[in-house]
């Protein structure tokens, strides 16, 4: 099967898929036929079946529970999949760069090419081809005439033809169509960014030694700098110090902490902390950019960086502790969550620092490790319905809740909601504005879920499939 | 990696989205603790300008992308790149507000 006839038969699944269509069972249905079609193409280039499986994953996740966030990082997932089944070895954020380049470009770079090419080097049509494409077209033609005149002749024949309903085809739908074949087309004859991953492949993550001896010039310099980076990294380790012994004090001590004393504490602390870590970093970088890393006497500099990448670490669970202490008294929110996945990038950003300097590694080590530790954290953000689980542990954790906070989250919670209100007592906590509000809210979703065509059927539709 | 790009105009784009990332980066991180009303003032100027001059390079790199066709692959990845600081600063606007 040609790569044309594959893309016309991907754009007609496309469009019949997604046309008109929000996100639903339809992404996963197209990501298997993706998926199949690379399988198929796989002797040109092999599948990256690395990459394969958390684009599939994502599907399922918009399937479970289409959010913005899930269909963004399923469109992430999909641009690294095409990148990596160009470059198997390119790195992560190039990969996204070149899934996204290539889906818009592809075309025009082999038509390019294709125009640019001498006569004589250009790939032509075989005369095999040319008469099947003829032979289709003329049997196409025929068969609309013949149609046309036998309808004349044969009322069962008439009545049958009449059943051929086209309304469906029009000007949008056919751009919506034109655009899936062009994103096939792309994704099945892709174009490769030579130069660009020639590029790449010389970026080493380990750093070059010098291969000559230091002269007494770029000595005096690197003694120069290893003094001036002792004083500055002495003198952040004794303020964050100070900072934790009185974090400590905070932390221990028994004054009950209000509302906003919380929301001070973790949100303007965490502040605080990715600013200080970002110019901590920048100066660490700025210091091991080169010949410091080779040179003898930088012990005592690699020690003291050591130091204040422990004390950080200890920052970030003083900060952990802070954000789990507000969570257990006020619940979960979206931006209680940010913090733990900022904590969590913290840490793993600390701790590919510490290698970059022990290992004698580049910068580009951080940047490539770094992108792979945030693509995996979204991934696995990803399998957890967040507006489901907020309102569970809110709900079932929290003495007073803030219902109106639930109620401002995705339309996904409603049910738990309206469980909520109708379980006994609830008259005595909640408005009657507020129970009026909910039941609407719930009566929306049901009616949004009904009116839901089998392509957008999302996990509501089969785990209570009398309400769809 | 600039090796990469030979065309002038691609440079200096690839520059000033580089320029804009790491300058909008520190002020979001800035104004995420100190809430002052000069960082805020000096943030707005910044975005109003940044934004106007990228969209200015937008449109010439789209004009060069036309008159050069053969370097349309280093031309889209520049393209893609400074268009890529408009969702970026969408994002550091919902963090600050």
């Amino acid at each position: 099967m040609g790569i044309h006839i594959k893309s016309i038969l991907g754009s007609l699944a496309f469009s019949y898929l997604f046309y008109t269509k929000s996100f639903g069972l339809n992404t996963l249905l197209l990501s298997i036929l993706v998926l199949v079609f690379l399988f198929i193409c796989r002797k040109q280039r092999p599948l990256p079946w690395g990459y394969s499986l958390p684009y599939l994953f994502t599907a399922v996740m918009v399937f479970m529970d289409p959010t913005a966030f899930k269909i963004c990082l399923h469109f992430m997932a999909f641009f690294i999949l095409i990148g990596k089944y160009i470059a198997p070895t390119s790195s992560l954020y190039l990969s996204w760069f070149i899934g996204v380049v290539n889906m818009i470009i592809a075309s025009l770079v082999k038509l390019n090419n294709h125009i640019n090419q001498p006569r004589s080097q250009r790939k032509v049509l075989s005369k095999k081809r040319i008469d099947y494409i003829k032979g289709i077209i003329i049997a196409f033609l025929l068969l609309i005439l013949f149609a046309l005149l036998y309808q004349k002749a044969n009322p069962i024949f008439d009545g049958l033809i009449q059943q051929i309903d086209l309304n469906f085809i029009s000007a949008p739908w056919l751009l919506f169509t034109l655009f899936g074949y062009i994103m096939f087309v792309n994704i099945l004859n892709p174009y490769n960014p030579k130069e660009l991953l020639a590029l790449d492949q010389q970026k080493a993550n380990e750093l070059k030694h010098p291969e000559q001896l230091f002269t007494i010039p770029i000595l005096e310099k690197l003694k120069s700098e290893q003094t001036l980076g002792s004083i500055v990294l002495s003198s952040l380790n004794l303020l964050l110090i100070l900072f934790l012994v009185t974090d400590i004090i905070y932390l221990f001590q028994a004054d009950p902490i209000s509302n906003a004393g919380y929301s001070k504490s973790v949100h303007q602390g965490v502040y605080a902390l990715m600013f200080s870590i970002v110019c901590a970093i920048i100066i660490i970088l700025f210091l091991f950019r080169g010949h410091l890393n080779f040179y003898k006497g930088n012990k005592r500099l690699k020690k003291l960086t050591y130091f204040w990448i422990g004390l950080n670490v200890i920052l970030v669970f003083f900060t952990l502790y802070k954000n789990f202490q507000y969570i257990d008294a006020l619940g979960f929110t979206y931006k209680r969550i940010g913090v733990f996945v900022y904590l969590l990038l913290t840490l793993s950003g600390l701790i590919t620092v510490y290698i970059k300097v022990a290992s004698l590694r580049g910068f580009i080590y951080l940047i490539r490790t770094n992108i792979t530790v945030v693509f995996g954290l979204l991934l696995l953000s990803a399998s957890i319905p967040w507006d489901r689980a907020i309102t569970w542990y809110n709900l079932e954790n929290i003495e007073h809740p803030d219902i109106s906070y639930l109620m401002n989250l995705g339309d996904t919670n409603s049910e738990q909601l309206y469980r909520y209100i109708h379980t006994p007592n609830r008259e005595t906590i909640l408005h009657k504005d507020t129970f009026k509000e909910i039941e609407k809210r719930y009566a929306q979703f049901l009616s949004i879920q009904r009116e839901r065509t089998w392509q957008e059927y999302t996990a509501f539709q089969i785990r209570s499939p009398r309400r769809k | 990696m600039m090796a990469y790009f030979t065309c002038s105009i691609n440079r200096f784009a690839m520059k000033m989205t580089i320029l804009y990332f790491l300058t909008g980066s520190l002020l979001m991180l800035l104004l995420l603790f100190v809430k002052v009303d000069f960082l805020f003032v000096v943030a707005l100027i910044f975005l109003s300008i940044s934004s106007v001059i990228n969209g200015i390079t937008v449109f010439c790199l789209i004009m060069s992308m036309l008159l050069n066709f053969a370097d349309i692959e280093q031309h889209t990845m520049t393209l893609v790149a400074a268009l890529l600081n408009y969702p970026i600063a969408f994002l550091y606007i919902h963090f600050v507000f």
